[in-house]
This record gives C-alpha cells, sequence and structure tokens, in this order.
C-alpha cells in the first residue's frame, strides 16, 4: 500500500541546498602576500575537496528524498526475464508437412501425446514449441535472444534422425468388414530402420507388427476389422533412438454399418442413385409404397395416401416435395429463389456451411413439422416429423442436386437419420476418457483465456486460433510453454517479432518493496554522507 | 627592553621618537661603543685599560715597546649609506604590526644611528620602480627628512626588487652601504643576480628579509579564500592541507637565499615582526662587528 501523500515533503530538499549555500557563504577571506606558494597540485586537491563537499550534499538530498520515498512505500516496478535455458526446436516431419497446413488449428503436442510434452516441459522447465508457422519468427528470437539480459539460448536441435508418422488414411469402414489404414512414415536416418508398429485403441492392441522402413517415405497399411461404434486410435512407433515427437498419430474412426437405402419414385431417380452409389449405402429403387423396406427411404413427388402409409411406418425416410400440386405437408407456390442460413444442428457444419450463398429454386412450401433449417427469407428449407424429414425440392428435377454440394448433404441428412453423425461432444463424452494431470489453458494473444477442447487421449485441440501471434500454455498459474500459431502454415511471410513482444514473452513486470529497498538506499546514503562528513572534518 | 616590542612601539606616532627609543634602548643594553665597526681606518694607540677587549691588543708593539697598547680607529664620517625600502603591497601584510611597519622602524633606528656616527644616509623607498630617491647627507638635520618621508609612504605596488636594484645601480656613484628592507617574494635568482650586479660596483650590501610570522608558520584552519594582496588573484584552499606543502616550499624558498648569499658575503638576516627591534639590530650589529 503506498502513501503518496508523503510526497508533498519533496520540497524539503530545499533544506540541505540553503545548508550547503550559507556554508559557503561563511568561507573566510584572507588577505596573502603572495600566492607563489600555492601550486597546481594542491588546487587540484581543492577541487576535489570542493567536489565531495558536492558530492555530501547531493547525498545529503538523495537522502532526504529517499527517506520520503520509503515513508511513501513507493513500487519499483523493474523488469526481469525467466531464464531460457534450452529452446526445444520441433524439426520434426511434421512440421514441415504440408497436411498441416489443411487444419485450421494446432494440436498440441503436435502428435506426440501430452505426456511427452510435459516430459519435456519438465525436463526443460520453459521450453519452446516452435511450429513451422512461426520459424522466422523463432530464429528472429533465437538471433535477438543475446541483446536480452536473462535469455541465454543454447539452440538444441532433437537428434537429426527419426521415425515420423507424417500422415494417415483411413477408408471407410463398416460393421463386419475388413478395412485397410494407411500411413505414410518417414525415415529420417540414412539407413533402413527395422520398427514395431503399434496401432491401440485406448491400451487395447488392435494391430502389432514389426515393420522394415526404407529410408526416406515409407507407406503401410493395416489391415482391420472392427465392429460399428467410434475409434479414438493411436498408431506408435517405437524408436529409442530418435526423438518423440511424430513416433504417435492419433486419429478418429467412426465404424458403421452399411446402410440400405431405398428409394420410392414413379420414374428412375437418375440423381439419386448416381449420388448414393458409393461403398456406404446398398441402393435399391422401388415405384410401389408398399415395396419400401431398408434402413431408410428417399420419396419423391408421392400422392397424399402414400405419403400417409409412408409417414406412419417404421422406416424413417426423406419426403422430397416439389409442388405439382398441394400435398398433406406442403403448398404449391410461385417459384421462389433464396439461400439457406447456416445454422443447423445437422451434424458437423463442414458439411452444411457450404449450402450458405447457393441459391436454391423452390415452389413448394412445408405447412408441418418441426423446422431445422430455413431459406434466409425465412421459408422452412427442412422439416422434421417423427423420424422423417421433409424438402421442398425433389433431387431429380431441382438443379439444387446438380450442385457439389449436394451429396455431402445427402449424407448428413442419412446419418442423421441413422444416427451416425460423430458429434465431437458425443466423442469426447462416451467414449474417450482424458486422464493427463496436465490440463492446460490457452492465453491468446488478445489475452483471452480458454480451455481446449479434450480430443482422444491425452489430446486437446486448439480451436480458437484465429488471430495470429504466440499462445500461452499455463497449467494453473504457471507457464508451460509458448506456442506460435498462424491461421496457415502456408504462408512463408511471417513478421519478425519486435522486441516488445520478445520483452512481453520472455519477460516479466517485478516490484521492489518501495519502504525495505528505499530504507536500504537511505543506510547507504547515511553511511555514505558519514564517510564524506569525516574527510571533510578531517581536512580542516 | 619591554618597550622595544614592535606592537608596543608602534602605539608610539611619531617615527623619529620611536626611533629615538629604539637607539637609546638599544644603546643602553650594549656595554662598548655603537660606532664601533662601522669604521675601518686606523687612527692611533692608546694604553689598554681594564675591560678592553684582549683581541685587540696591538701584540707587535707590545714586543717592542713591552706596554700593551690597543688600536684606535677613526670614525669613518664619510660613509655612505642607503636605505632600500620595499613599499609594495605585500609589505602591508601583518595583524598587529604590517612588515611595512616594522622595516620602516628599522630603517629609521639604523639612519638615526648611522647619523649618530656622522655617517651620511640616503633613502629609497621602491615597488616595481624606485618611487623616492633621497641622497646621502650625514647632517643631523638630514634625519628629519628622512623619518618624513618614510612616514608619509604606505605599501602600495607589486614587488620587484630586482628591477628596482637594477633602476637604482646608475644612481649611486660612490661606493656606499645598502640596507635593503624587503619581504623578497619574488624569484631569488633575480634579486640575488641584481644584488651582485651592486656588489660587482663594489657597494656592500646588508638584506633585512621581513616576514609575518604566519608567513612561516602558515597557522590558517578552516577552508578560506586567499586574496593575493599583489595581484588580487583568489585561490579556495583549505590551509590545514596545504600547510605541509606550502612550509616545505617556504623553507626552500628561504634557504634558497641564505645559500644564494653567502658566497656572494651579503649580510642576510631573515627578521619577523614579533621580533623587538633592538634584538634585530642586535643581531645585525654583532653580525657585522664579526664580519669587520
Amino acid at each position: 500500500m503506498s502513501f503518496p501523500a508523503f510526497l508533498l515533503l519533496l520540497p524539503l530538499i530545499v533544506v540541505p541546498i540553503l545548508m550547503h549555500l550559507i556554508s559557503r557563504k561563511k568561507l573566510k577571506k584572507i588577505e596573502f602576500p603572495t600566492l607563489l606558494f600555492f601550486v597546481k597540485n594542491e588546487v587540484k586537491f581543492i577541487r576535489w575537496f570542493r567536489l565531495k563537499r558536492l558530492l555530501l550534499l547531493l547525498v545529503r538530498i538523495s537522502l532526504l528524498v529517499f527517506l520520503i520515498f520509503a515513508a511513501a512505500n513507493l513500487k519499483i516496478p523493474f523488469k526481469t526475464f525467466d531464464l531460457f535455458e534450452t529452446v526445444i526446436v520441433d524439426n520434426s516431419p511434421s512440421m514441415r508437412s504440408s497436411e498441416m497446413g489443411k487444419k485450421n488449428a494446432f494440436i498440441v503436442p503436435d502428435y506426440s501425446g501430452i505426456p511427452q510434452f510435459s516430459l519435456f516441459l519438465k525436463k526443460y522447465p520453459i521450453g519452446i514449441l516452435i511450429t513451422d508457422a512461426q520459424k522466422n519468427g523463432f530464429s528472429e528470437i533465437l538471433r535477438k535472444g543475446e541483446k536480452f539480459p536473462g535469455i541465454r539460448i543454447s539452440r538444441k536441435d532433437l537428434p537429426p534422425g527419426n521415425l515420423g508418422i507424417v500422415g494417415g488414411s483411413l477408408g471407410p469402414a463398416f460393421e463386419g468388414e475388413n478395412f485397410i489404414a494407411k500411413f505414410k512414415i518417414l525415415n529420417e536416418y540414412n539407413e533402413k530402420k527395422r520398427t514395431l508398429l503399434v496401432l491401440k485403441s485406448k491400451n487395447r492392441i488392435i494391430d502389432k507388427k514389426e515393420v522394415v522402413l526404407k529410408e526416406g517415405e515409407n507407406l503401410l497399411s493395416s489391415e482391420i476389422k472392427l465392429s460399428k461404434g467410434l475409434y479414438a486410435l493411436s498408431l506408435e512407433l517405437e524408436d529409442k533412438e530418435g526423438f518423440i515427437f511424430d513416433n504417435k498419430f492419433y486419429f478418429v474412426l467412426n465404424v458403421r454399418k452399411k446402410e440400405n437405402v431405398c428409394i420410392l419414385s414413379d420414374s428412375f431417380p437418375e440423381r439419386l442413385m448416381a449420388a448414393l452409389s458409393n461403398d456406404y449405402f446398398k441402393v435399391r429403387w422401388v415405384s410401389e409404397p408398399s415395396d419400401v423396406d431398408g434402413d431408410l427411404f428417399f420419396a419423391c413427388d408421392l400422392e397424399e395416401q402414400d405419403i400417409s402409409d409412408l409417414i406412419h411406418g417404421k422406416v424413417p425416410g426423406i419426403f422430397c416435395l416439389q409442388g405439382k400440386t398441394n400435398s398433406l405437408f406442403s403448398n404449391k407456390i410461385p417459384e421462389k429463389i433464396s439461400p439457406v442460413i447456416e445454422e443447423s444442428f445437422l451434424g458437423d457444419p463442414l458439411y452444411l456451411k457450404n449450402l450458405k450463398g447457393i441459391p436454391i429454386r423452390y415452389n413448394s412450401i412445408i405447412t408441418e413439422g418441426e423446422t431445422i433449417m430455413y431459406f434466409e427469407n425465412g421459408d422452412p428449407f427442412l422439416s422434421r416429423i417423427k423420424n422423417h424429414l421433409i424438402l421442398p425440392i425433389s433431387p431429380e428435377k431441382n438443379d439444387f442436386s446438380l450442385h457439389p454440394v449436394f451429396i455431402p448433404f445427402l449424407f448428413s441428412l442419412i446419418d442423421f437419420l441413422s444416427d451416425n453423425t460423430i458429434h465431437a461432444n458425443v466423442l469426447s463424452d462416451e467414449k474417450i476418457v482424458m486422464y493427463s494431470e496436465f490440463r492446460p489453458v490457452i492465453i491468446d494473444p488478445g489475452g483471452f483465456e480458454y480451455k481446449p477442447r479434450p480430443m482422444g487421449e491425452s489430446r486437446y485441440i486448439f480451436e480458437e486460433t484465429e488471430r495470429v501471434g504466440i499462445y500461452r500454455v499455463m497449467n494453473r498459474s504457471s507457464l508451460r510453454g509458448l506456442i506460435a500459431v498462424n491461421t496457415h502454415p502456408s504462408e512463408s511471410e511471417i513478421e519478425s517479432l519486435s522486441d516488445e513482444e520478445i520483452t512481453y514473452i520472455f519477460g516479466k513486470q517485478s516490484f521492489f518493496n518501495g519502504t525495505s529497498f528505499f530504507l536500504v538506499v537511505c543506510f547507504l546514503c547515511f553511511a555514505l554522507s558519514v564517510l564524506l562528513e569525516r574527510t571533510i572534518l578531517r581536512v580542516q | 627592553m619591554e618597550l622595544l616590542k614592535p606592537e608596543v612601539l608602534e602605539k608610539v606616532r611619531a617615527l623619529n621618537l620611536r626611533a629615538k627609543i629604539v637607539v637609546k634602548g638599544f644603546l643602553t643594553g650594549l656595554h662598548e661603543s655603537p660606532y664601533h665597526g662601522f669604521s675601518l681606518e686606523f687612527k692611533q694607540h692608546r694604553p689598554y685599560y681594564q675591560g678592553d677587549p684582549i683581541n685587540k691588543i696591538n701584540w707587535k708593539l707590545y714586543a717592542r715597546t713591552e706596554r700593551f697598547y690597543i688600536k684606535k680607529y677613526q670614525a669613518e664620517t664619510n660613509l655612505s649609506s642607503f636605505l632600500l625600502l620595499d613599499k609594495s603591497n605585500s609589505m602591508g601584510f601583518g595583524e598587529k604590526i604590517s612588515k611595512f611597519h616594522y622595516a620602516r622602524t628599522l630603517a629609521a633606528s639604523l639612519a638615526y644611528l648611522l647619523l649618530k656616527q656622522n655617517d651620511s644616509v640616503g633613502l629609497v623607498l621602491f615597488d616595481s620602480d624606485i618611487k623616492s630617491f633621497i641622497p646621502p647627507r650625514s647632517r643631523t638635520s638630514h634625519l628629519k627628512h628622512l623619518l618624513g618621508t618614510l612616514s608619509k609612504n604606505e605599501p602600495s605596488g607589486e614587488t620587484s626588487v630586482s628591477s628596482a636594484l637594477f633602476q637604482l645601480a646608475p644612481l649611486i656613484k660612490k661606493r656606499s652601504l645598502c640596507i635593503l628592507f624587503s619581504d623578497l617574494l619574488e624569484e631569488p635568482e633575480k634579486i640575488i643576480k641584481s644584488i651582485n650586479v651592486m656588489k660587482a660596483k663594489k657597494h656592500e650590501f646588508i638584506v633585512f628579509q621581513i616576514l609575518d610570522k604566519k608567513e612561516l608558520d602558515f597557522p590558517y584552519r578552516g577552508e578560506s579564500i586567499f586574496k593575493d594582496m599583489e595581484n588580487s588573484r583568489t585561490i579556495q584552499a583549505d590551509p590545514e592541507s596545504l600547510r605541509v606543502f606550502y612550509k616545505d616550499r617556504f623553507d626552500r624558498f628561504i634557504s634558497s637565499y641564505k645559500n644564494g648569499f653567502a658566497p656572494h658575503h651579503i649580510d642576510y638576516f631573515l627578521v619577523t615582526t614579533d621580533i623587538p627591534y633592538d634584538k634585530a639590530l642586535t643581531e645585525f650589529l654583532e653580525k657585522r662587528k664579526r664580519l669587520s
């Protein structure tokens, strides 16, 4: 607590000045026959004597000022620097992979897993995980590091060799069928490496095999058969000689059932058949409502009676009601054109957000059910009645079905009805359990604090990385790491970090306790003044 | 004798009276003729009486006559002497009595004494130039003129003894006894050189260096501003810290006069203003006697 009122006493410094001036006036004037016997050396001595008197005055003033400061308990801010003994440079293959550019967020700790990251941070109390995105900025830190007291950077690159999993792809996985997982592994050693490849789901080993990796890139595959469900899988490489980045690869696998889709239409549903002809579905065309069966159906341009029969049936379906006339759930209207709005609870928004801005023609308006998507003009675009969905367009007649967005949109509808939608919260809440003690809090460059979303075993996703800059990784109140983030790593032109930014990142502001600090200074001033006074008195 | 202390005598205003007091007091203290020694020419022999100094006995005459005779000298009435008095500002230094006042009284006393033994006495007052020049006379009435001139002058101007002596040299034609009263605050080499020039003209030289005790002891305390009395230059100094340096330098200064005058047979007397006049005169006369 400060007492600034004491600062009003500062004018008291005139007291020692007056004393000094008065003592100067007291100097005796002596008329002497000659000054022949006063020579230069002694005059120099006199100058020193005068200087000492002046010094004494300054010390007395300082003593007074510091006493007032001590009474006021002024706090003195100063910059200190954390000691960055070691900077960990992630020069692993993933950092050079262009695959990273496809993501909008960085995953911490990349693909290596929290425990390893924690291990590093424990070993090097504060480390910096540098991504490719801020490589330029980092080299700037290295260059400027010597300029900043307290930052002793001894760059410690990770070992040159490594086995790194730089990518992977999984084909569609269906219940009861074998599917193939493919991985791209980089061998950076100058020789072939024999290693153990382990595919795990939590602690359960799904596949384990020894492989020989040639120099450079290796494409490996693993044939797997799993029951229906969501899996958090990890592929691990054992390489004791290498470093630990990129020796783990996490991915989520949705093993699903192949859907039997029935299309009810008077004429051959050419466009729907084409859209649904892939590994995910078994598609069948029927013209009579009584023939409808399977897991779900598409019904296009039906009579009212047929609609009524199907809506009360057990098979879920999608009604496409392009208005020839009024129907049970729609009325014919003059043709309108409008895009749909983005917000929807249907599955992954990645699919649906592409609908935004696409003009869709329609000439019927849905009159029943719970609307779950709207046109921008407020008309319903998608409604639900029980386990059925109603669209005011027919894929066979509307040009919307020719748009590339149509197929993913169709898949979203089918996933919604068959409950195959991967909701992130479902994945994390029901399938994956976090066990790491490291629960980071991220502070973005704007100072906003948020918790990263747990994603798999010891894995987090930073979703709010729109801001370019340095993100602080905090564990409780301690800084555990810094992550340089760029929204798009493919951008090569990164602004160098300014001196202020470096000070901000590395430095921290502390305060001296005003009273004790100033009292110490006062004591020193007092000792100095006594010393000066004694020497002056001794000379006199 | 208490009366002859400078500070006491200074209370007597009239310089002629002061001179008389000095000489009378001085004579009272002597057991033999004060005039002895000033004259150098032999006049006659006289019988030895008890009390006469034995060394004055003429042993050669004793060998011939087997009687004791002592030599008797003719009082030198034609001895010409000059009193050279430095009247520069530095001579004005002194708390109770200034160096100038002391030198003036001493000079007046000597003038009185010399005139009393019928010597002719002249007076020169100078600073860096000659300010007054009174040619020597032996009349008793001349004393009045001398003392009047001495009384009228007060210290002024800058010192340059050497310059004044060079100016004086052509003015003194006759072989003379020159008695210099000055603080000699100038480079010793210059002064010694200028006196030697005078000596080369067969003049006898006696030098009284008049100093104040404070100049020798430098007893000041506390930081002070020292002002040069002649050129008004000032300097701020701490005397105590300077004392050792000062005294050392001053001692060397005096030594350089002592050592400089001795080889040239120049009588040198260091007199401080606290020494009674008679003592100064006695020392002077005794030394003269020894030399004669």
